[in-house]
């Protein structure tokens, strides 16, 4: 098995805990919140959770590199100017930021939840947009602003009708 | 270039990458309201470690290869400020990374030993600061590395 | 001797080298783009001058921490010392970074 193959599969793997991972810890939250209080074994779960998502994101990022690297070498780096290759460095960029944010309580969760769900669906779906080409990237920021707010809204739905009151919104 | 000089470059990156893991999950274990001080310990000592290996890998397949083969291909390409701000930039300051965490390595000793919220608190902002400027000169690393055509 | 005291020394002292080896960089780097004759020295003594900048920053770190170590610290002195390390390598940072953008840019 070559270099790339090896790297696609742990970008994928990658890919799968961190997609399925944040996906899981809103799953979790709302289950968790139904009776308004979160048991010991709920924080278990969630502990859990948040430690598969960020070895889904270690996986993620040391595979990215691996692909820049086998490119550096293989000097085919034109990709590195990309725009949308950026937009998705970026988003990886607030994907960590945002953790900081909500592990400080300096960003209200459903935000906080809103952005990390959007931002990990952001980047697989560009990451598939990046084996093409994309005519127009500067919508991309645009798309992915509005997609937080509309997560933002549907979560306080679900929330409202699924849980017992337990934190500002 | 040599398998000597392609190693030292995969490992400058990789060892690069590893010690941002180690401070980033420094850092997140610092700003809970009960740091595992331990972990922070640790994780901020293999930092510094790996930042040194990264330092070291680094230095071979710059003084040895970057300024010869790879400097003067990206100035006289299509983005020439890839070494003259980039490079420029990341070569030194990424000098400034590695005592920064050795500082929050010994801090979490200390914090370890006795618990303090204003030193949590610096120590904190310190590994989020190792953490911005390694992160910002991997970031230019990709641009270097993209100004080679 | 108190555990917890040697190392609030410890990080007091690294706080110090750090914020020593930010200045130095700074220092060396601006100062050796400006005046050819400082990298030049560099690259003489140490064969390239980024080698230089490696080798004198880790030495005043070291020397500094040396220095520093015995001092007795306290968490104010560590935590002062860690706030001005932070700042130190900000400000460090940013300055090179600027430096070559707008020597990059022909204005310096």
């Amino acid at each position: 098995m070559d270099w790339y193959t090896t790297l696609v599969i742990m970008h994928i793997v990658g890919t799968v805990l961190g997609v399925g991972g944040a996906t899981f810890v809103e799953v979790h939250l709302v289950r968790a919140l139904r009776d308004g209080v979160m048991s010991p074994e709920e924080s278990a779960i969630m502990q859990t959770t948040y430690t598969v998502l960020r070895v889904g994101f270690f996986l993620l990022v040391l595979s990215g590199f691996g692909f820049l690297i086998l490119s550096r070498l293989s000097e085919y780096t034109v990709w590195f100017y990309s725009i949308t290759f950026w937009i998705k460095l970026s988003i990886v960029g607030v994907i960590a930021v945002n953790a900081i944010l909500i592990q400080l309580r300096w960003i209200p969760i459903l935000w906080g939840s809103a952005i990390a769900l959007v931002s990990w669906y952001a980047a697989l779906i560009i990451g598939v947009l990046l084996r093409g080409s994309v005519d127009q990237p500067l919508w991309i920021p645009v798309i992915y602003v509005a997609a937080i707010i509309i997560v933002y809204f549907v979560m306080r739905e679900v929330h409202s009708r699924y849980t017992k009151p337990h934190f500002p919104h | 270039m040599t398998t000597l000089l392609a190693s030292a470059l995969i490992l400058h990156v990789v060892l690069g990458l590893i010690g941002l893991a180690c401070i980033h999950f420094a850092l997140m274990q610092l700003i809970r309201r009960e740091p595992p001080y331990g972990f922070v310990s640790k994780a901020s000592f293999l930092s510094a470690a790996f930042f040194l290996l990264s330092w070291a890998t680094g230095a071979y397949y710059y003084v040895v290869y970057y300024g010869t083969a790879v400097k003067p291909r990206i100035l006289a390409g299509a983005y020439p400020w890839a070494h003259q701000v980039m490079m420029e930039s990341k070569e030194h300051v990424f000098l400034l990374v590695p005592f920064l965490v050795v500082a929050v390595w010994l801090a979490s000793r200390a914090l370890q030993n006795a618990s303090d919220p204003r030193l949590k608190v610096a120590a904190s902002f310190a590994a989020a600061t190792a953490l911005a400027l390694g992160t910002l000169v991997a970031a230019a690393g990709i641009l270097v590395s993209g100004g080679v055509r | 001797m108190d555990s917890s005291e040697k190392y609030l020394r410890f990080a007091r002292a690294a706080a110090l080298g750090s914020i020593a080896a930010s200045i130095v960089v700074a220092v060396l780097t601006i100062g050796g783009e400006e005046w050819t004759p400082l990298k030049d020295a560099l690259k003489n003594a140490f064969t390239h001058h980024w080698l230089g900048k490696s080798v004198v920053s880790a030495a005043v770190f070291g020397v500094m921490f040396l220095l520093t170590a015995w001092k007795p610290s306290d968490v104010q002195k560590t935590t002062r010392a860690l706030w001005y390390a932070i700042g130190a390598a900000a400000l460090s940072a940013a300055a090179m970074t600027l430096y070559f953008t707008l020597h990059a840019l022909g204005l310096v």
